[in-house]
């Protein structure tokens, strides 16, 4: 048992080491450290490689200058000159030997002619042992003999005797095995430290991100108002932490306005549905129903039926209008866009309403003075406008005529009346709706007002600014309708279905035109009027 | 007798599409897999073919562009329960000549296939555009603009020229609110007032004045027809 728990955490141990190791910090750091070791072994070998072509050249001369000295004497000159030369010799690193040409030493201090070494050729080097294959004896122990690297070459002296000089070279062996020894500690340590710094370093991101991880994974599990932690060192996973927490913000608020649009859908369809299922009941429980002659139950079905189709029409027709916000919402329809003038869309509008206006008894009023074009879908805005034309219009006590009114022309003061208008206001279009009808509840008003981010404040003259503004008055009069904020947008949808739903009328179509608006960037706001409803859009996109 | 091919996979609607349409003296021919319906839609002759866009492995807008590849121009009502804008331009740009959103009234779905199908005789017997139209003692100049009835000039206003013209080009058919509107004003979208009836009831107090003979009628709850009442 307390075997299988260590073993367990011994991979445990493990996971999490090979984990560490896949750090981008650890991978840097290692990577970094081998590249340096790379750099310094290139570096050593180019010194080495200086170095030997140095010494070689050295020695090489040295042999060169010896050769001629000896090759002028003769052979008594030769081995009294060899003699003294072993005995000045104190580092026992110059080599001489006179032979026979059958190899008998005649002086100096090798005991043979390295087998590698050609009369008369160029200096070679070759490994020389001290105890030579000539002196060597079964007696003598392989820890008596002593054999080093040397370079040598050798000429005639007479006809008989040979002479070979050379130099031992074993401070090259040492030199480069202190640049080998140097090279391998020199790269282990600065492997290990590289390691151990990488590691070091990966440990904090390791834990933030382990930190991360685990907020992630209770996110997933639908706790949506947590967020990412965020230091102050301002680093890659701050930046990528701030960026998730953004999407989070705005998944979050998503979530909520699909909640809340869940809620309104299911009332507003189940509210129908539940009228269409009782009318059926009551036209079953009627088929049942022999007190009444054959005539009466059909007229009566009839009737049944006939309310049927209406309330599912209705059901349709909400149905229809939810999925058409939310298909401009899903901003489906940019293709549609272009530059536009204004003026064609209203005039267009009256077209469309002055006879519904007229039906009504309601005077229709269009003021336009040209604009410069918007960037806009016009099948887009003819139909958020038409949505608040028709609002002003239908909610318009009945009266008289209509008449189409351009700048500078006044509508007569006794008629109902509902007034489009279009000005210019700090160079960008604004659209008015205006009406003397029964205007927007308090809290449709206020939700409207309040998702263009801003208290608003109005004077009775249509003049608006904003608490922020009304400190600075020589700032734009709407860079306070910035953008719209999505919790006051769900609070707008639910306050426009409770007025939708009291018959006040200004629901569906009102949030299909603010819709509409928000995919333009266009601002509503309403205005206070002394009587009816006053509805502005300002064009600045 | 005008034949119409129904492509829907769901078989209860198919049989009510079916019966709709017999009960006006059509002739039906069901098909509830999407390639067989291709298949007899390419290779046997209709006036119309009523075709549902969600069918499956092979969808109704595949079939339609099939169809349209084969230079079949058979009209093609699109039927679907995709109401959205940009599924209606899809499934028009497809190559439909209608798209009627599901769920539909029984009158609307007859007035659709009525007017498919009259179009297409229209086009086949009359290959020139007339520059005039006339229905009873009612003439109307297309080039001119202009409207007579009973050789009394009538004014009337650009909209109330083409609503006329084209109730006249669709005489005797019923019309309903939403072909009214889509083909006069080119609305996507319900006004939500009584929009068409204002603009009709405009209309009519001109043309259909109290000594002439009533053309314009109210089909109650579906929509207009043209003519006079036989």
């Amino acid at each position: 048992m307390q075997q299988q728990v260590d073993k367990s955490s011994s991979l445990n141990v493990l996971t999490q080491l090979k984990a560490r190791l896949r750090i981008t910090a650890v991978r840097l750091t290692v990577l970094n450290s081998l590249f340096f070791i790379f750099g310094i072994w290139i570096t050593i070998a180019l010194i080495y490689w200086q170095v030997s072509i140095f010494m070689e050249e050295r020695v090489e001369r040295i042999i060169d200058v010896n050769v001629k000295h000896f090759n002028n004497l003769d052979l008594n000159e030769v081995i009294k000159n060899v003699d003294d030369s072993v005995k000045r010799d104190s580092r026992k690193i110059e080599l001489y030997g006179v032979f026979t040409h059958q190899g008998v030493k005649l002086s100096g201090n090798l005991n043979y002619i390295p087998k590698e070494i050609t009369l008369n050729g160029k200096t070679v080097e070759f490994e020389y042992r001290e105890s030579g294959e000539i002196l060597k004896t079964e007696s003598q122990t392989s820890s008596n003999i002593r054999s080093f690297p040397a370079r040598a070459k050798s000429f005639e002296i007479d006809q008989n005797t040979v002479l070979v000089i050379g130099r031992d070279i074993s401070e090259f062996e040492a030199i480069r095995k202190i640049l080998l020894n140097g090279l391998i500690t020199g790269s282990s340590i600065i492997l290990t430290l590289g390691f151990l710094i990488g590691i070091s370093l990966a440990v904090p991101s390791f834990k933030r991100i382990q930190h991360i991880q685990r907020l992630s994974k209770k996110i997933m599990l639908g706790d949506f108002n947590l967020r990412l932690p965020i230091s102050k060192r301002n680093d890659e996973i701050d930046i990528l932490a701030t960026t998730i927490n953004s999407m989070m913000t705005e998944i979050e608020e998503l979530i909520n306005e699909i909640r809340g649009v869940s809620a309104t859908i299911a009332h507003d369809l189940r509210t129908p549905l539940t009228r269409v299922r009782f009318l059926l009941s009551k036209g079953i429980l009627l088929t049942q129903d022999t007190k009444l002659e054959a005539t009466q139950r059909s007229l009566l079905a009839r009737d049944l039926f006939i309310k049927s189709i209406e309330e599912s029409d209705q059901l349709l027709a909400r149905f229809t209008a939810i999925l058409r916000i939310a298909e401009i919402e899903n901003h489906m329809r940019k293709v549609g866009f272009k530059n536009i003038h204004l003026e064609d869309v209203l005039q267009q509008i009256y077209e469309m309403f002055e006879p519904i206006a007229e039906d009504k008894g309601v005077k229709l009023v269009l003021e336009i003075t040209p604009t410069a074009p918007v960037y806009a879908d016009p099948a887009l805005l003819l139909e958020a406008i038409s949505n608040l034309v028709d609002n002003a219009i239908k909610f318009c006590p009945n009266s008289t005529t209509n008449t189409l009114i351009h700048t500078g022309e006044h509508s007569p003061a006794n008629h109902v009346v509902v007034t489009v208008r279009l000005t210019t206001a700090d160079s960008y279009p604004v659209i008015d709706i205006i009406d003397s009808g029964v205007g927007l509840s308090e809290e449709v008003f206020n939700a409207l007002n309040q998702e263009n981010n801003s208290t608003v404040k109005f004077s009775h003259d249509d003049h608006f600014q904003s608490k922020e503004e009304s400190s600075n008055q020589h700032s734009d009069p709407c860079t306070h309708f910035a953008n719209s904020n999505r919790s006051t947008h769900a609070q707008l949808t639910h306050q426009l279905e409770l007025s939708a739903r009291s018959g006040k009328g200004f629901g569906l179509g009102l949030g299909i035109a603010r819709a509409i608006l928000r995919l333009h960037h266009f601002k509503m706001i309403a205005i206070p009027p002394s009587k009816g409803t006053h509805i502005r859009i300002l064009c600045n996109n | 007798m005008s034949k119409v091919l129904i492509i829907e996979d769901d078989t209860q609607t198919s049989s009510e599409i079916a019966s709709l349409l017999v009960s006006r003296g059509y002739e039906v021919v069901i098909e509830t897999d999407g390639e067989k319906g291709l298949e007899r839609a390419i290779n046997e002759k209709f006036d119309a073919i009523t075709l549902d866009r969600m069918l499956p492995n092979i969808s109704g807008i595949e079939i339609l562009q099939s169809l349209r590849q084969a230079n079949n121009d058979v009209p093609v009502l699109l039927i679907s329960a995709l109401g959205l804008v940009d599924d209606r331009v899809q499934g028009l740009k497809a190559g439909g000549d209608d798209y009627i959103v599901k769920p539909f009234a029984n009158e609307e779905l007859l007035a659709r296939v009525e007017a498919l199908i009259r179009r297409r005789n229209q086009s086949q017997h009359h290959s020139v555009q007339l520059n005039f139209l006339k229905y009873e003692d009612l003439e109307l100049d297309l080039l001119q603009r202009t409207a007579k009835r009973g050789g009394v000039s009538i004014q009337l206003m650009a909209k109330e020229f083409r609503l006329l013209e084209y109730f006249v080009r669709y005489s005797e058919q019923v019309l309903t609110k939403k072909m009214i509107l889509e083909s006069l004003w080119n609305l996507n979208f319900d006004p939500s007032t009584n929009f068409v009836e204002v603009h009709i009831a405009r209309l009519r107090k001109k043309v259909d004045a109290p000594s002439f003979i009533p053309l314009i009628h109210t089909v109650r709850g579906v929509g207009y027809v043209f003519g006079i009442k036989p």
